[in-house]
This record gives structure tokens, C-alpha cells and sequence, in this order.
């Protein structure tokens, strides 16, 4: 049977392929990248969903009781300040590029503080190098494949920041970075920071030496609950949520909380966004 | 980590169809048997699959996804075409009645009056080698189906199924 099917598939591929074919095919390729409105269109998508989802986030610790009684000096002093340190504004015909990089100050740890302003600046500053290489690539390709240069709509890479939470010795902001090129080279990185001890807080610290189990069981059962509301909001089986990693994204929210974070796809469809689950205290 | 991007999907379904529009053209002649209307098959599958390529939420799903457009634009063709063209015609225009045995022939012909649904399965299996889960796919239903589909595709070709299909 195999053997008869295999050969009658003989007789397929004999069709001759004509001429036209390969004209016509790019052709349509061709008229499809002309045709503007489509390509803005795709942009505008990717645009939609780099905004949706690009946090490149920033926790620091403040205590004030703690800190007035421990150094004995004028509040003001203990309060680590975020602020926008350099606007950085650069446009061509590639890609316009919007950077407002913070910097921490007022740390009583000046070693500390230093360490984590330098950090964020190599950081923003490779970052934002990297995405304008991308921007002159995804150029080239665009008129290697057809496009016109005056056509190119020059990719947006922006960098900003939030502040999460600033109160009772946890200062946390968010800093983020977008490009319209593809959601996949945004990026949200976070720093929970202790500023009296000058450290990383630690999941550790938080909840205790058997936090992953504890977090992970907080997870399950919060998942659980919107899966009963709405089945398969999560990935199930195997590209489903396990555990919680060695380094797990999260931040401290207003109310002090810890805030587990899973970035798109990481545990649900891309559809649902990136995913944040609150661990109560008391929970 | 599986991010990706419009403009990725757009770059990806361009190489897929540069490299495989011969395989475009060859579904689509089997079904519509027509030079002419095989070729605007296929350029009318591409507009389509461009259309819509933003919708595409995972890459992997490209090449079932183009398959799809293609296979519906084809049988929605041929079974207007049914209408007007006699089933005897179609055999006619095979020419490859001396190279091959007629009892091959004879099964090339019987899977081309195969009903569209028990046709594609066989097509794609068997001349299109492809897996399983991807005819599913491609036709939007579940595996254990499709070989039920071309277990009877088989047997009205008078086929004798060994084993797994």
C-alpha cells in the first residue's frame, strides 16, 4: 500500500512548476512591502504591544523610623531620591531614540549607591547601543527586501521609569525599555534594594528560608482560582507554571508587598500579558 | 522564551513562501487541475496570509497556518469549478499514462475524485509527507480524526490499512 501510495506521489511531483510561478510569488512579495499602509499597520501593532509590556523595573528600600533611630540624623537625609539624571534624545532616519535615565541619590551607603547608578547606566547605555544596531539591521533589511528609504518608519526606542513605592524604607521604581522592533528586546529588570543595610533585599529576607515553596503554593492556588473562572488562562502541562526561579522577577508594591513577576508567554499566553501575583502578608 | 514580533512573522512567512511556493503551486493544481487558476490560487493564498500574518501568535504555527489559507481558497475553487467541468475530463488531463503503471495511475486518479475532506488528508499526507498533528492542524481538527479520515480515504482508494497509517 505504502508502496503504490509512494509512488502515485511520484506522479505529484511531476507537476510542472511554471515559469510564471516565481514572478508571480515575489511579485505579490513585493507589492505587499510597497504597499504602506500594511507595513504601518504591523507597526503599529508591534508598537501596541512593546508598550504593553516593557517595564525594566527598580526597587530600592527606605526605612524612615528605622533609619531616624539608627544614624540619629535629619529624615531627609536617609530617604534615597530617584530622579531623572540625563534626558537623552537622539533622531534620525533610523530610529528616534527617548531615554530619561534615573539615578539614585541620598543612599547613606555611598559605595552602595555608586554600585547601583553605575549598574543602571551601563546597563541603559549597552541597551540602548544594542537597539540602535537593531534599528540600522532591520534598515538594511527593509531596503535589501524592496523597501524604499524614504519609506522606512524609523523604529522608536524609548526609556523611562516609575516609582513603584516609596515608603517605610522601600523605595521601588520601574524602569522600562521599548522598541518598536519586536516585543521580544524589550525588558523589565528589578532591583529590590535595602538602603540602610545598602544590599539587595532578597526573597529570603522577605518570606523566609522556605519561601519558594511558600510563594509557590500562594501562585498554585491564585492560578487555580482564575483558571476556575477562566479555563486555560494559564499554560498547562509542561510549558505550565512549576516554580518560581532562583532568580525570580518581583517587586514591592505600594502597600509593601511583594509582587511576583512573569513576563509574557513566560506562564500564560501572550495574549494575557505579563503576569503579577501579590503575596498578602498573613497568606 | 518565545517572544515575538509582528514584523518577525512578516520576515518568516516571506522566507517560508520564497522556499515553498513549488510545494504552493502542486496542492493547488491537484485540486483546481488548472494552470491558470493553480497560479492565482497561490498568489491569492499569499494576500491573504499577508493580510492577516499579524494574527500569527506563535511562529511555529506558519507553516499549518499558510497550508490552511491555501487548502480552503483550493476547495472553495474546485467545488465551484465541480459544478461546471464533468469528473472525466479532469482524468483526461493527466499525461503520464505511459511512464507509470495504470494501476498507479488509476490510484493517482481514484485520490483525485476523492470528496475534498478525504483528499486533502491523503495529499498532504502521503505526497506531502506531513506529520500528524500538522494535517490537524491544517484542516482546524484533532488527530485521532484525520486518521480516522485517512483510514477511509484508504479504503474507498481499495487500500488494505497495515497498522498505523
Amino acid at each position: 500500500m505504502e508502496e503504490k501510495l509512494r509512488t502515485a506521489a511520484k506522479i505529484y511531483k511531476e507537476i510542472d512548476i511554471p515559469k510564471e510561478l516565481c514572478v508571480r510569488v515575489s511579485e505579490t512579495i513585493k507589492l505587499q512591502r510597497k504597499n504602506k499602509s500594511n507595513i504601518r499597520y504591523i507597526w503599529r501593532c508591534a508598537a501596541v504591544t512593546a508598550a504593553c509590556i516593557c517595564l525594566f523595573a527598580m526597587v530600592v528600600n527606605v526605612n524612615f523610623a528605622f533609619a531616624q533611630s539608627v544614624y540619629n540624623i535629619p529624615v531627609i537625609g536617609q530617604i534615597a531620591k530617584v530622579f531623572t539624571f540625563r534626558v537623552y534624545e537622539k533622531a534620525n532616519d533610523t530610529y528616534k531614540l527617548k531615554a530619561e535615565i534615573p539615578t539614585l541619590s541620598d543612599i547613606p551607603d555611598k559605595n552602595f549607591e555608586e554600585v547601583v547608578n553605575k549598574e543602571i547606566n551601563t546597563k541603559l547605555d549597552a541597551a540602548m547601543a544594542e537597539a540602535t544596531v537593531r534599528a540600522d539591521e532591520a534598515k538594511k533589511a527593509f531596503i535589501d527586501t524592496g523597501g524604499k528609504e524614504e519609506e522606512f518608519i524609523p523604529i522608536k526606542i524609548k526609556v523611562n521609569y516609575e516609582i513603584k513605592h516609596n515608603l517605610d524604607g522601600v523605595l521601588s521604581f520601574v524602569i522600562n525599555k521599548t522598541e518598536t522592533t519586536a516585543a521580544a528586546y524589550n525588558e523589565r529588570t528589578f532591583y529590590n534594594i535595602d538602603i540602610v543595610k545598602g544590599s539587595n533585599i532578597t526573597l529570603t529576607e522577605l518570606h523566609g528560608e522556605n519561601y519558594v515553596e511558600k510563594i509557590n503554593d500562594i501562585i498554585k492556588l491564585e492560578m487555580a482560582q482564575k483558571e476556575k473562572e477562566s479555563p486555560n488562562y494559564y499554560f498547562q502541562g509542561d510549558m505550565g507554571f512549576k516554580t518560581i526561579s532562583a532568580n525570580q522577577k518581583f517587586y514591592i508594591n505600594e502597600s509593601g508587598n511583594t509582587v511576583i513577576v512573569f513576563e509574557k508567554y513566560e506562564i500564560a499566553p501572550g495574549a494575557m500579558g505579563p503576569q503579577e501575583f501579590e503575596i498578602k502578608d498573613g497568606t | 522564551m518565545a517572544f515575538i514580533s509582528n514584523l518577525q512573522s512578516y520576515d518568516l512567512l516571506t522566507q517560508f513562501i520564497t522556499e515553498n511556493q513549488d510545494k504552493f503551486y502542486r496542492l493547488a493544481y491537484s485540486y483546481v487541475k488548472n494552470r491558470e487558476t493553480a497560479l492565482d490560487m497561490v498568489q491569492e493564498a499569499l494576500i491573504s496570509a499577508y493580510e492577516s500574518v499579524h494574527v500569527v501568535k506563535n511562529n511555529n504555527y506558519i507553516k499549518t497556518w499558510f497550508y490552511r489559507i491555501l487548502v480552503n481558497k483550493c476547495i472553495a475553487s474546485y467545488k465551484k469549478r465541480m459544478r461546471f467541468v464533468a469528473s472525466d475530463e479532469i482524468i483526461e488531463q493527466t499525461p503520464y499514462y505511459d511512464k507509470y503503471q495504470a494501476e498507479i495511475i488509476d490510484l493517482y486518479n481514484a485520490i483525485d475524485r476523492l470528496e475534498s475532506k478525504l483528499k486533502t488528508v491523503i495529499v498532504l499526507r502521503y505526497f506531502e509527507d506531513m506529520k500528524m498533528s500538522e494535517i490537524a492542524e491544517i484542516v482546524k481538527s484533532n488527530e485521532s480524526t484525520v486518521k480516522s479520515r485517512i483510514s477511509v480515504a484508504l479504503k474507498k482508494l481499495g487500500l488494505q490499512v497495515k497498522g498505523e497509517v
